[in-house]
């Protein structure tokens, strides 16, 4: 049972501060243990690491990427090794002696991959690609420059008069005119896709400037951000359904502009009283575009720091989200270009091998036995070169060519959109974080102020309360 | 009298309560908190999953590639015992690896495999948790007892300076 003096206190401890918690709502007693708990999910959240799993599945990508290419290097070697050995032999191919199984070869991959071989005219795919090459500059890359040679130098390719060899399944299964298709379009879609997102950035920069004169003059409504706002989601939305990258990132760098400017006029002289109509212009848009501060009440209530906090992190993250749907977008563009420049490779060795064979395309003979080994063993100089050489550019046309690009369409075009999604789960996470953090900061912040009890002590103390209590008893 | 009493009693029953911007927070904090956790820890197991997927896809391709590595070898095996010096020669001119590249090796260099993916989901279950309490709502007596609580420090400190102030000051 308390003592009269001990109630006395106690009623003396809670008389003295309710007046207080009535007159302000935001006053509340301190409570040791939830300043404890709120602590503690601050420090939690603190060890919350997602760096760990999104670093250890890049360092898996990257592991997986070599691990594949060469599993996928290996198979075509062997491809690659068992033609050279029976064209050297000459022994169990179907198309008699090892040269002629050769020129089989030759034609075959040509007629797939560039519509004809060119082992009958003087025109060679060779020359045309060599041509497209030296044509290349900075207006002029070689997408250009190849689809312009191909253009007028196709009709003059001119196929042996031989019966017409059966076209050959490539082994990297892209045709040339598939991947200049592909390659010119990857390049114009962004530059489409650019141009359109710059449009869209120019429009919206133009109703923001005339919301906040119009807020400035004071004629301003709440609808005229909320016409902004749904301007600013129809530009976000239209860039999700055309799958454009770049609208997000322009309209996201035009909202963040506006954010930035809100923090500076808020932040050095305080947030109690922001200092222009532009900074109430400002609060107005925040407040339209994300709910946070109060632009039409008067004086205008600024948003809290946290909620601008948030509001960034919310904002950083849809622009990084178009900036890893823009890196994926280009990465596709290069590897689209790296797809082409292997193609035309495949297609150029092997024009230079049919090339080079032409002079011993039919003599010295063969038997159905005998391969390009007895031709290299040769007498003359020149049929030995010629063999030499011929094996040497149908080699380079698996080793530059076949293998690369199917490197690039097996392993690297898969793995971009992987590591893309990677990325967006990297920045997702991020997001989340630097938008719990600052809410979990505001619990640790409520926690830990509150009235003191200590300090309600002291004052009871100075002004004589507690003495008085102590007396009576 | 009375009427004074009850008002200063409403008054700190309500400055014991959460005030409701800290309630919502807490509520918003826990259910995200959460969400969070559930998502990564799916990201996670879906990442485990394709990963064995990927095992399995790199299993085949290097099956495929040793099967069609085996005739060639015993082909070149049988030209070394027959001593074919010239298709062995250009053989061994023409048919090279690619060009070396850092993302194109050998399987032999290649590190065994990658640590395996995990993610702790304790500290965002013990933040959902923390919240999750801030946000409900405190009964009566948690409020009273708060209050008694906070009567008491007050009454300790009083206590304490007062035994201070009575203590006869040492010769």
């Amino acid at each position: 049972m308390p003592t009269p003096s001990l109630l006395l206190r106690y009623v003396l401890a809670v008389a003295f501060i309710a007046p207080a918690l009535c007159g302000c709502s935001s006053l509340y007693l301190h409570s040791a243990s939830t300043q404890e708990a709120t602590a503690e999910a601050k420090a939690e959240l603190d060890k919350v690491s997602l760096t760990s799993v999104f670093d250890n599945e890049a360092a898996y990508l990257d592991e997986l990427e070599k691990r594949e290419n060469a599993a996928v290097a290996e198979s075509l070697i062997a491809q690659r090794d068992a033609s050279l050995l029976d064209m050297l032999q000459g022994r169990d191919v179907e198309d008699g002696d090892g040269r002629r199984f050769m020129l089989t070869r030759i034609d075959g991959y040509l007629r797939t991959l560039a519509g004809t071989s060119d082992r009958g005219g003087k025109t060679k795919l060779w020359l045309v690609i060599d041509e497209a090459r030296r044509k290349v500059n900075k207006a002029n890359p070689f997408p250009k420059a190849l689809d312009a040679a191909l253009k007028s130098q196709r009709p003059l390719l001119k196929a042996p008069d031989s019966p017409p060899t059966p076209e050959l399944p490539s082994p990297s299964g892209t045709t040339l005119d598939d991947a200049l298709a592909a390659a010119l379009k990857a390049t114009k879609d962004l530059a489409d896709k650019q141009s359109v997102a710059e449009k869209a950035q120019s429009e919206l920069n133009q109703q923001l400037d005339q919301a906040e004169k119009a807020l400035a003059a004071g004629n301003a409504s709440q609808k005229t951000f909320t016409d902004l706002l749904a301007k600013v989601h129809s530009l976000l939305q239209q860039g999700k359904v055309d799958d454009n990258p770049f609208v997000a990132e322009l309209v996201s760098e035009s909202l963040q502009k506006k954010l930035d400017e809100l923090i500076e006029v808020t932040d050095p002289k305080g947030i109690d009283q922001p200092q222009d109509s532009k900074a109430r212009a400002t609060i107005g848009f925040v407040h339209a575009a994300f709910g946070v501060g109060d632009a039409f009440s008067n004086p205008p209530r600024v948003p809290h720091p946290n909620a601008l906090a948030a509001t960034k992190a919310w904002l950083q993250y849809v622009a990084s989200e178009s900036e890893v749907q823009l890196a994926e977008a280009r990465s596709k563009e290069v590897v689209a270009q790296a797809i082409l420049a292997a193609v035309a490779e495949q297609v150029y060795f092997l024009s230079r091998a049919g090339d080079t064979l032409g002079p011993i395309a039919t003599k010295p003979a063969l038997a159905q036995n005998e391969g390009l080994s007895k031709l290299l063993a040769d007498k003359s100089p020149a049929t030995s070169r010629a063999a030499n050489g011929a094996l040497y550019y149908y080699a380079a046309a698996w080793t530059k060519g076949f293998i690369p690009a199917q490197q690039l369409n097996e392993v690297t075009n898969p793995l971009i959109e992987r590591r893309a999604k990677l990325q967006q789960s990297r920045k997702s996470g991020e997001a989340w974080l630097g938008t719990l953090k600052p809410a979990v900061a505001t619990l640790a912040a409520y926690g830990e102020g509150g009235v003191d009890p200590h300090v309600l002590a002291e004052l009871l103390q100075v002004l004589g309360l507690g003495a008085i209590a102590v007396g009576v008893n | 009298m009375k009427a004074f009493l009850i008002i200063v009693a409403v008054s700190l029953l309500s400055a014991c309560a959460t005030p409701r911007p800290v309630v919502d927070t807490a509520a918003l904090v826990a259910k995200m908190s959460s969400d969070m956790d559930r998502s990564v820890t799916n990201y996670v197991g879906s990442l485990k999953t394709v990963r064995k997927l990927d095992t399995e896809r790199l299993q085949e391709l290097q099956s495929d590639a040793d099967k069609r590595r085996r005739p060639i070898q015993d082909r070149i095996q049988a030209l070394k015992l027959a001593d074919e010096v010239q298709t062995l020669k250009a053989l061994d001119t023409v048919a090279v690896a690619p060009e070396p590249d850092p993302k194109r090796v050998a399987f032999a260099v290649l590190p065994v495999a990658s640590s395996p993916v995990a993610f702790d989901s304790a500290p965002l279950q013990a933040v959902a948790s923390i919240a999750g309490d801030l946000a409900q709502p405190r009964s009566a007596e948690e409020q009273l007892k708060v209050l008694l609580t906070f009567a008491q420090t007050v009454n300790a400190d009083l206590q304490k300076a007062t035994d201070e102030n009575n203590t006869p000051p040492k010769p």
